[in-house]
């Protein structure tokens, strides 16, 4: 019965109604949408990372990330890259060879980092071949081929179609050298990678460094349900105990960070928005109820219970926040989805961000139980927010009530 | 004019409470403003100061063309005049000179190209606090042939306190560079990178080795006022001779850097942004709702003889003193709240804590206490103040005068 | 009759038996000659800056083209210490540290003592023959010397960085008179040009190599052979890190 009048009550008035409900709408959708484009960015740069270099889970010899040393290979690469290919967590795992050389032209030298892949398989697992500028990505016909970085060619003053001597300790300690051919020029968003890597085929380099085909230094892997990463590696940890296994976290360390981070500046940024927003709606309310002192009064005057009173106000308070969280929840859901498949163009706000790897793209996407969870915030906090008002309308004397203005 | 002052100021305090309420919302625009943009700000001064901090100083002079070319050869000599006229500038609070190059360092067996910094060690730990990063052993003297090595590069080696650590490279006009040192410390660096590479030794050791006495590739300065940067570097471009001296601001020096804090602040108005949304909003909706009450009022006020456009005209004086009043309140109330917080700063907990730790930084959220941030936030309040009144202050022209009479 | 013809065949062919010798083969001599089977020398190197000079004083040994060792004598602050090269490895015994360092691939492109040599160039002299393809294009006349003038074309897989290299080399005593290096865009990288061509032991050979690189204007850096002696015994057991400790 209460619920019916409050109802009415509700949209009887329909500019402060709707005051409230666009307010309540308002801070939700601001909240709602700044968090996801903050999960955007943040999920953008590790998404980045993961792609260009660091994947998902790494396996190595357990020694090989302390010293990066030769000798510290994995072995039995093939057959364990067979059992994974067999493994139904796995999209697709590949192996590389890595080593130190130096890398020596007319127009220079400089120290790089050799990584030796299966140049189809690694296609599947990393998307350097996505950005090559010139030339082709291992077209088969040249001797030694090699990939190399923007930066790395500038430096060395290379093209495509030129050479680079790689001179790295064989395996049994000696200086071997060999001429490797540019096929193809690449550019990625990090550029201390592009200064240092150069990509040649493992079996190339197995032959100039006479290490074994069947063994390599890392073996990267996808897979498909990232989110379960931690079982994942507990799993792979026990079928290959000989081997350390690693995820991207534990590689790289500065990428979980910064998602940490912008956690914990949303919390913040939400705690201030929901005071904001929690003010506002005491003030309209407050206002909304001086405004109402004769008709509550008149209410009181004619036995409505101070209880039934402040009941009725609250359930209006209950309505509205609903009716605006709704809308808040629809606008924002709409919103996001919208530009989570379009993604949203950061160039504007300036060309500094490609430079550290953030996307020029951010695609905003909250989880769902984050979504939910803040709703019931905004929602909880619009009703708290209403409580200090109906007390002060119960506060009032029917008999003063009346006769105000 | 000065009767709607009057009038205006009296129809305020009539009632109060509705005065309060309608300056509570902006109160706390202003307020919310300031100790975000505060909060945004501080973290990136915190982040310019711990990067500058951990290596390079505001300001750097070299030889010209060293930072293109950073070899012993680009280096220049310490001269007495230089130095004299460094510490007279205003606003320079340490002058740090370093002799650097790169090198080959070894333990018992390993070898691992490193780069070697010659430094004088009170100047240095004024600027980087190094010998706060000492994990073990200790801080270097002025001119003894010890070396303090970097952790990961310790490990590398596998030495530690006590043992010799040998170089050897390529000093200065190409003579052979080959020395033994002590290890007296090791420290710790934020950065894997530094690490993992970085050995300290005393600047007339350095220079020695070099064969480069007297020497330098940089000279590094520290501020008193960061935000003199600009100014200090243009003042020092100017005594010094260009075609032999390059003076660079940190700006120049870590571009990544400045692209970082770009970015950061772009998200951080975005929040703002926002956040300034909400507020207006319950700004125009506490306003809205006071015009609509008063509609009574205004009816018997018009229906006396008052015209349309000074009623509007008394409105704006009113809502304009309220602003006024609103943000003066509100900027003194933030003060103590953003002051306590610039002293202590609240810190992050936990994994994150740990991880920031790692990097070197200190795990808190800093904020900024200057004046023109609070000027910033009250213009602009004053602004959104006025473009949330607008609709409402339009809609009293639109009044029929018995309507409104009518209640 | 069919003595005749078998005779005349025997003049024509012996006549036609002196082929004319293969590009291959001039640069293999001029090699040698400048190597010998052994040789044992003293020489000093002038780097030259436009700012700045420094001279260094060195004695050197080598066998063949897979052994050489070389000994520092001046100046003071470098004195005694020794390079050794063996086959593929090159090793630096430094007295002032008490260290015997194998040269690391990532040092290998820096300049040796400072010049405008590399430690790369003192290993792989030796390829000159085997990573190259040799061709005669033709004679030339350099300072008064009448060259031959070969073009090296690296071989395909060779571990090379150059383009292309040009060789003047005297006819008459496969004197190495003029040396250049070429990118890959046929750009002149670096010059080595050989003077005052005198007699020293038992053969006549250039006694100053001056390299010049391109581009850089008042660089240079100068060999000067003051004294040498070929073919004198020496044994590979000479060419041991031992023995850089120890020579004088």
């Amino acid at each position: 019965m209460i619920a019916a009048i409050a109802w009415r009550n509700v949209w009887r008035n329909r500019l402060r109604s709707g005051i409230v409900i666009a307010a309540i709408a308002i801070g939700l959708f601001g909240g709602i949408f700044s968090i996801a484009f903050m999960e955007g960015i943040a999920q953008q740069t590790v998404n980045a990372s993961i792609a260009l270099q660091v994947s998902h889970i790494q396996l190595h010899h357990p020694l090989f990330l302390d010293d990066e040393e030769l000798k510290y290979r994995i072995s039995g690469a093939d057959s364990i890259l067979a059992q994974l290919a067999r493994n139904p967590d796995v999209v697709t795992a590949t192996r590389r060879y890595r080593v130190r050389a130096m890398a020596s032209t007319a127009g220079g030298g400089t120290g790089v980092e050799i990584i030796g892949i299966e140049p189809e398989v690694e296609k599947k697992v990393t998307n350097v071949w996505q950005k090559i500028t010139t030339g082709d990505y291992f077209s088969t016909g040249r001797r030694n081929p090699i990939v190399v970085g923007e930066r790395l060619a500038g430096k060395l003053k290379v093209k495509v179609g030129q050479k680079i001597v790689l001179t790295a300790q064989a395996d049994d300690g000696t200086l071997t050298g060999g001429a490797f051919r540019i096929t193809a020029i690449f550019r990625s968003d990090n550029s201390l990678f592009d200064e240092t890597r150069i990509f040649a085929d493992y079996r190339d380099l197995s032959r100039l460094l006479v290490l074994p085909e069947n063994e390599s230094h890392e073996i990267a892997l996808l897979l498909r349900q990232p989110q379960k990463i931690t079982s994942a590696a507990g799993l792979l940890a026990s079928q290959y105990p000989d081997l350390k296994i690693e995820t991207w976290r534990e590689i790289a360390p500065d990428l979980g960070m910064l998602q940490g981070l912008m956690q914990q500046m949303m919390f913040m940024f939400l705690v201030i928005i929901l005071i904001a927003l929690a003010f506002g709606i005491i003030n309209t309310m407050l206002m909304a109820i001086v405004e109402r002192t004769r008709e509550l009064g008149l209410l009181m005057a004619l036995g409505m219970s101070k209880i039934r009173l402040f009941v009725m106000i609250m359930l209006e308070t209950i309505f509205l926040s609903l009716t605006g969280g709704s809308i808040g929840m629809a606008v924002s859901a709409a919103v996001i989805h919208y530009y989570s498949r379009r993604g949203i163009d950061l160039s504007i706000v300036g060309e500094g961000l490609a430079a550290i790897g953030y996307a020029a793209h951010v695609y905003p996407g909250v989880a769902a139980p984050f979504f939910v969870i803040l709703t019931l915030l905004v929602v909880l906090t619009a009703i708290l927010s209403a409580i200090y008002p109906a007390r002060k309308a119960l506060k009032l004397r029917p008999a003063e009530a009346i006769r105000i203005e | 004019m000065r009767t709607l002052l009057k009038l205006a100021w009296r129809n305020l305090w009539r009632n109060a409470r509705r005065t309060l309420i309608t300056m509570a919302s902006i109160f706390l625009a202003i307020l919310l403003a300031l100790i975000m943009r505060s909060w945004q700000l501080g973290s990136y001064r915190k982040m310019v100061r711990d990067v500058v901090r951990s290596y390079s100083g505001y300001v750097q002079i070299h030889r010209r063309g060293y930072w293109d070319n950073k070899t012993l050869e680009y280096s220049f000599i310490m001269a007495d005049s230089l130095s004299l006229l460094l510490q007279q500038r205003a606003g320079v609070a340490g002058v740090i000179p370093r002799l650097e190059s790169f090198a080959l360092a070894s333990g018992a067996e390993q070898t691992k190209g490193i780069m070697v910094v010659g430094i004088d060690p009170a100047a240095e730990h004024k600027l980087t606090a190094l010998a706060g990063r000492i994990t073990k052993g200790r801080y270097l003297s002025p001119d003894e042939p010890e070396v303090l090595v970097a952790e990961r590069l310790a490990e590398f080696l596998r030495v530690t306190v006590d043992d010799t650590l040998v170089l050897l490279s390529q000093g200065y006009h190409g003579i052979s560079a080959a020395g033994k040192y002590s290890i007296c410390g090791l420290a710790h660096f934020a950065s894997p990178q530094l690490n993992n590479q970085l050995v300290y030794i005393p600047l007339p050791v350095c220079q020695l080795f070099f064969s480069a006495e007297n020497r330098l590739t940089s000279l590094a300065i520290d501020l008193e006022d960061p935000q003199k940067t600009a100014e200090v570097t243009a003042a020092l471009r100017q005594r010094l001779p260009e075609a032999d001296y390059e003076v660079m601001p940190w700006d120049d020096m870590q571009v990544e850097l400045v692209q970082q804090i770009e970015s950061d602040n772009a998200g951080g108005l975005i929040m703002l942004g926002i956040l300034y949304v909400i507020v207006t909003f319950g700004i125009f909706g506490t306003l809205t709702m006071m015009i609509h009450e008063r509609r009574r009022e205004f009816g018997v006020m018009l229906a006396v003889g008052l015209r349309k456009s000074r009623l509007l005209t008394m409105l704006t004086i009113e809502t304009a003193i309220m602003s006024a009043l609103a943000i003066v309140l509100g900027s003194l109330a933030s003060m103590p709240i953003i002051w306590h917080y610039t002293i202590h700063p609240p810190r992050f907990s936990g994994e994150l804590a740990k991880a920031i730790e790692n990097f070197g930084m200190e795990p808190v959220l800093p904020f900024l206490f200057e004046s023109s941030v609070f000027i910033h936030q009250a213009w602009t309040v004053l602004i959104l103040t006025a473009l949330a009144a607008a609709w409402p202050l339009a809609s009293v022209l639109k009044l029929r005068v018995v309507k409104a009479l009518h209640g | 009759m069919i003595r005749i013809i078998v005779s005349l065949l025997v003049v024509c062919h012996a006549g036609l038996a002196l082929p004319e010798e293969s590009a291959r083969e001039i640069v293999q001599r001029a090699d040698d000659k400048f190597r010998g089977k052994t040789s044992r020398s003293e020489m000093t190197m002038t780097i030259s800056r436009p700012n700045w000079s420094r001279t260094v004083a060195m004695k050197s040994w080598s066998k063949g083209r897979d052994y050489a060792l070389v000994l520092i004598t001046a100046p003071a602050k470098e004195k005694g210490q020794a390079f050794l090269k063996r086959q593929n490895e090159m090793w630096q015994w430094v007295p002032a540290i008490d260290r015997m360092i194998k040269i690391p691939p990532s040092m290998m492109s820096q300049s040796w003592m400072g010049s405008d040599f590399t430690n790369d160039d003192l290993l792989k002299e030796s390829s000159i023959l085997l990573d190259y393809s040799h061709e005669k294009t033709g004679l030339e006349t350099i300072r008064g010397y009448s060259c031959h003038k070969i073009e090296l074309t690296p071989l395909p897989d060779a571990a090379v960085v150059w383009g292309k290299i040009l060789l003047w080399i005297e006819e008459q005593d496969y004197l190495q008179i003029r040396a250049e290096f070429f990118d890959e865009e046929s750009e002149l990288v670096h010059t080595e040009n050989f003077y005052d061509i005198r007699p020293m032991g038992d053969r006549t050979i250039p006694t100053r190599m001056e390299i010049i690189p391109a581009g850089k204007p008042g660089h240079s850096t100068t060999l000067l052979i003051d004294a040498i002696e070929y073919n004198t015994s020496i044994d590979d057991a000479f060419f041991s890190q031992q023995n850089m400790k120890r020579v004088r």
